[in-house]
């Protein structure tokens, strides 16, 4: 029978080191030493693995059709891709009265803080940048309807804010466009504002851009749709009246965009 | 024979890190704690615990700090119980796993009831070609 021995002091030794351990590691000061061993490690993980999975048990019929099935993948995905895109473009060069060479269509790469049933898209990330010719202040859009202003342009990628974002501009509704007004994006909706109140809103009428076209091109063409009028606020003790333009847009499902060169 | 315990436990550790989500290493820690009873196993707890978390990515520390307090355990209650029975291996290694495995967040029963009988059965094969084995089992 082997002697007893008192374990007490190692035990507290080893526990309050193990304890010690536990708060510096939630607290994030032993990662570098935890990676530095992983990496160290990663041979002795790998060989496990190739021990484990033996080419002598691998059946190759069915490592050939994965991998067959993987590269069919890949291309269907390509594919709808492909035809998304060329519908896009079909769409817009059929219905748009802007001239097409000053079109450069876009992907859209991201929805930066867009939280899917939480908030709405702000912004838009697309796959076409400076080197393309994309400037800031450039007008983004889908067939004939706005989707909003370049705001960065980087090298190989640019950022869209939506119209819906809080950008300004002059806008004009009615039968001949002689109703004046300010839009601006409130979020999910556009507020069309500074309409005099002798003037006749109509809920349904399309509301179009003015055109606030720079002397560089920059901004936005006129006879862009911006939405159709869905509530009129008009007060007779007010300087102006107010109408909630909403977009055609779905601004959610876009995946294709033209940038106004 | 520490060296050996040492190789054993750095391949249980290798086991339990890549290939399977079974305790390896506690039961292994339990065995060795029995069958040695030397304070060195708490320097092996520690290090197999320590190496453990980092290579199964879990919280650092934790396998160590369970580790050195169930083989303390067993060396509390060195002198009130037979340790080198299968009887013992059997419910230290249940209550242990059970506790290691819900520390972890990994399926508890299945596994518990699996390296509990690995467990036991291993203890009673190495007590008969060691003749350690009571004559009541």
């Amino acid at each position: 029978m082997p002697r007893k021995v008192n374990s007490l002091p190692y035990f507290l030794v080893f526990f309050s080191i193990s304890i010690l351990l536990i708060i510096l590691g939630t607290s994030g000061l032993l990662n570098g030493l935890t990676g530095l061993i992983n990496q160290g490690t990663e041979p002795v993980r790998n060989a496990t693995f190739n021990i484990l999975t033996l080419p002598a048990f691998r059946n190759k019929t069915i490592e050939a059709l994965t991998s067959e099935n993987q590269s069919l993948r890949s291309e269907l995905a390509k594919s709808q891709s492909l035809t998304a895109d060329d519908k896009a473009l079909r769409d817009q060069f059929a219905q748009t009265k802007i001239n097409p060479l000053s079109l450069l269509p876009a992907k859209v790469v991201g929805f930066p803080s867009f939280v899917p049933g939480e908030t709405d898209p702000t912004f838009l990330v697309l796959d076409k940048g400076s080197s393309e010719g994309v400037k800031v202040g450039s007008a983004v859009i889908i067939n004939d309807d706005l989707v909003g202003k370049v705001i960065l342009a980087e090298t190989s990628y640019s950022k869209v804010a939506l119209v819906t974002s809080g950008d300004t501009f002059s806008a004009k509704t009615g039968k001949s466009g002689e109703i004046l007004g300010v839009a601006k994006g409130q979020g999910d909706s556009i507020l069309l504002d500074n309409v005099l109140l002798s003037q006749n809103l109509i809920k349904g009428d399309l509301v179009l851009t003015k055109g606030d076209l720079n002397e560089n091109g920059q901004g936005y063409p006129p006879d862009l749709v911006v939405g159709k009028i869905v509530s009129i606020e008009k007060k007779p003790s007010d300087l102006f009246q107010k109408a909630q333009v909403q977009s055609f847009v779905n601004f959610k499902n876009l995946s294709t965009v033209f940038i106004l060169k | 024979m520490i060296k050996t315990a040492v190789i054993v436990l750095c391949l249980s550790v290798i086991l339990e890190s890549f290939v399977t989500s079974l305790p390896l290493t506690l039961c292994l820690l339990i065995f060795l704690t029995v069958v040695l009873r030397k304070v060195e196993v708490f320097a092996l707890a520690f290090f197999a615990g320590f190496m453990l978390d980092i290579l199964t990515f879990g919280r650092i520390g934790l396998s160590s700090a369970f580790f050195t307090l169930v083989v303390y355990l067993i060396f509390l209650y060195e002198g009130k119980f037979e340790l080198e029975t299968p009887g013992f291996i059997f419910l230290t290694t249940i209550v242990a796993s059970a506790i290691y495995l819900f520390l972890t967040g990994k399926e508890i029963l299945l596994q518990t009831i699996f390296i509990t009988s690995i467990s036991a059965v291993s203890f009673f094969v190495f007590s008969l070609r060691n003749k350690k084995i009571p004559s009541y089992v």
